[in-house]
């Protein structure tokens, strides 16, 4: 994937990047430069990559054994932090697969089949070739002075709010469906699933996990022309700040791991609501998910995650 | 000022519930907007009464007959689906009001539906569009539903079929003159980048245009049953016109004169499955979307025209008659003592405030029927303009 690996380092912590060739667009600082950056996403099962046609086993409270059918997340406003707080933005490279300007769709789903016309056939669940739409890895620039520290990568779980709630028949790619957003789209609440994490348990009923943005009631106003919410009333996007620690940076690469996300559910059992968690209030599987991933839940603040289960780490790549 | 246009009759309940919604002090969020320009215009005939005002169509999607003719060869396409086998008419035939006749009908792959299928009809009128949705305010967002949602599968169409079944489509020399004629400011609507957003385009102009307004009722000839029934509807001691409001029969109704709108969805006590208010899941109507306590059990008024021709009835199809209804209202609510939901729906808390007993004969539920039968549009159901087309083409039904 690093094709260009090495080039263009500003400074230690730019190797961040990895992926040089840099260009100067220096303004009042002439120090400045824009840099392209390849940051890395890595889904696990504990230690092990997620992918599709495999069973993982001993997942949750009840040691379940699961292999997976979905597994994406959008993510937007990807960050770098600098030791003094400051966030310095990355431009997401529109022109990359997977992502446009504002957001970039990961697909773990590393196995599809194609027919002879290229259209896909099956995704993850009986898939033989390569996922033409996999995808682990964010590309964009980054303005950076060499002076700065990077402390930390933010960025959010989500699609943001103007462009979670408009047409996705017509949408820019990876926000369109049918299209690279097909399965992501979550209409009857009128935006996208954030996160689509979804297992088939052995000897279970399939076990969903949806994360998206619920109550998302229009107003009358809106229905006048289309129906597009001014709020909603569970947001659900998650802003998740990872410290770059003590890792040698040229070697860093986010990690989503979904044993940690789901070791406090039951993967065999679904006690009410929709199968699995889908975000929706007052179901009983969303309570340990929305925990371990820091999110609001069921009027409670954010408690910060479980220090034993931690869903997203810094690791090395 | 506009009032004046309209006919006296079926606009005074409307009044009337405005009026009552007010005083009662349950008003919720509303807008005021005013729409002088365009009432009138539209490149659709509508083929509308005068009394009738124009519907709203969206600017993103007006309506045209290029539009709507392809979306009725779209709505009639079982190849619309992941093995071929459901088109939209599987669950909305025109002999039904674009009902189907069963209690909650199964998709493509098998997967039987929580809800009853709501008969097409005046639904350009439609404030929102689904039994319990209050954030699908347009056809063309409601369509995406029964054709790519995965809970439940309906059509099933999903990332893995859809590229093919939109080759089927092009395939067929049939629909390359009708896209281009539907947007011929596109090079290329069949296989150009937009041609799924032109599918959904057009399907939600076919829905949009399938009007009813020529029913006994509309034409003055309502038997002496009917007339009783008619009393006995727009009284304060059934209250039925409360919710069933105005020239649609509806209180979520909107049009181009429009000034007042809310958003309107009632729990009408049909279940009461754990003594706090609870409906079974997964139909708990507006709450389902906006997980808002209050919200329990609250369903859109569906419209009344043709509802003679759209058993079963209530959001999950599980009142067999017009009578039964009737029955249940006059309880003030639905007791079940049997069955998977049982339940005292008379003391449901969310229930709405016009849902009270009250006392009627067996005569008078006959004349309420004989009214709600005079209700059915005979010409929408033979209408050819809404028939198959896929049959005078000497082609088979694809």
């Amino acid at each position: 994937m690093n094709k260009c690996v090495g080039l263009g380092v500003v400074s230690g912590l730019l190797a961040l990047a990895g992926c040089g060739g840099s260009s100067s667009s220096s303004d009042t600082n002439q120090q400045s430069a824009e840099t392209q950056l390849s940051l890395p996403f890595k889904a696990v099962v504990g230690t092990e990559p997620v992918s599709c046609g495999t069973t993982f086993s001993g997942l949750g409270t009840s040691g379940t054994d699961v292999s997976f059918a979905d597994f994406r997340f959008f993510i937007h406003d990807l960050a770098l932090v600098t030791d003094q707080g400051e966030v310095i933005p990355v431009s997401l490279d529109a022109s990359a697969e997977g992502q446009n300007s504002n957001v970039a769709l990961l697909d773990f789903r590393d196995k599809a089949d194609v027919n002879d016309n290229g259209d896909l056939v099956d995704v993850c669940t009986a898939g033989t070739d390569d996922n033409p739409g996999f995808k682990d890895a964010v590309q964009g620039t980054v303005t950076l002075d060499p002076a700065v520290t990077i402390q930390s990568v933010q960025f959010t779980l989500g699609v943001p709010f103007d462009l979670n709630h408009a047409n996705p028949t017509s949408a820019e790619e990876p926000l369109r469906s049918p299209g690279q957003a097909a399965g992501m789209t979550w209409n009857w609440q009128n935006g996208y699933k954030f996160l689509a994490a979804d297992v088939l348990p052995v000897g279970a009923s399939r076990w969903n996990l949806h994360i998206g943005s619920t109550g998302c009631e229009v107003t009358p106003s809106e229905l006048e022309q289309g129906a597009e919410p001014e709020t909603c009333a569970n947001e659900n996007r998650l802003q998740v700040t990872l410290p770059v620690g003590g890792l040698d940076p040229e070697d860093l690469a986010i990690q989503i791991d979904y044993a940690a996300l789901v070791s406090g559910s039951n993967l065999g059992l679904d006690e009410g609501g929709a199968p699995g968690c889908m975000s929706f209030p007052g179901d009983p599987e969303c309570d340990a998910v929305f925990e371990r991933l820091a999110l609001p839940w069921g009027g409670e603040p954010n408690t910060g995650g479980n220090p034993n289960a931690m869903v997203f780490s810094i690791v090395e790549r | 000022m506009f009032v004046k246009k309209l006919r006296a009759g079926p606009v005074w309940p409307a009044l009337l519930l405005c009026v009552s919604a007010l005083l009662s002090g349950c008003l919720e969020s509303s807008s005021t907007t005013v729409d002088d320009q365009g009432a009138r215009v539209s490149s659709f005939d509508w083929d509308l009464p005068e009394s009738i005002p124009l519907p709203k169509e969206p600017e993103d999607n007006p309506m045209t007959e290029a539009k709507f003719q392809l979306g009725r060869h779209l709505f009639y396409d079982r190849r619309l689906s992941t093995n071929g086998t459901v088109s939209c008419a599987g669950c909305h035939q025109q002999d039904k009001a674009f009902s189907d006749g069963v209690a909650r009908p199964f998709g493509a792959t098998g997967e039987q539906h929580p809800r009853n299928s709501q008969p097409l009809v005046n639904v350009a009128w439609a404030s929102t569009v689904t039994w319990g949705n209050p954030s699908l305010g347009t056809i063309e967002r409601q369509i995406l539903l029964p054709l790519f949602g995965d809970d439940p599968v309906e059509h099933g169409l999903n990332e893995a079929n859809s590229e093919q079944v939109l080759r089927s489509l092009q395939a067929d020399p049939t629909y390359g003159p009708l896209f281009q004629a539907a947007f011929p400011e596109q090079n290329d609507p069949l296989f150009g980048d937009l041609a799924w957003d032109n599918v959904v385009k057009a399907l939600a102009s076919f829905v949009r245009g399938l009007v009813s307004f020529d029913s006994k009722f509309d034409r003055g000839e309502l038997s002496a049953s009917a007339q009783r029934g008619e009393r006995l509807f727009n009284s304060e001691r059934l209250e039925c016109f409360h919710c069933h409001a105005g020239y649609n029969f509806s209180d979520a109704t909107v049009d181009r004169l429009t000034t007042f709108n809310q958003l309107m969805f009632h729990n009408t006590g049909l279940y009461n499955v754990d003594g706090m208010g609870g409906y079974p899941e997964p139909n708990t109507g507006r709450h389902e979307v906006t997980g808002d306590p209050d919200h329990m059990g609250q369903f859109r008024a569906p419209t009344l025209r043709n509802i003679a021709l759209t058993a079963p009835y209530n959001h999950d199809g599980s009142v067999e008659t017009l009578e039964g209804v009737i029955r249940n209202y006059a309880a003030g609510g639905r007791v079940l003592t049997t069955g998977p939901n049982p339940g005292d729906g008379r003391m449901n808390p969310f229930k709405d405030g016009f849902i009270t007993s009250f006392a009627i004969s067996e005569q008078e539920i006959d004349d309420v029927v004989a009214f709600l039968e005079s209700l059915t549009d005979e010409s929408f159901i033979t209408n050819p303009r809404f028939s198959n087309p896929w049959n005078s083409t000497g082609q088979e039904t694809p």
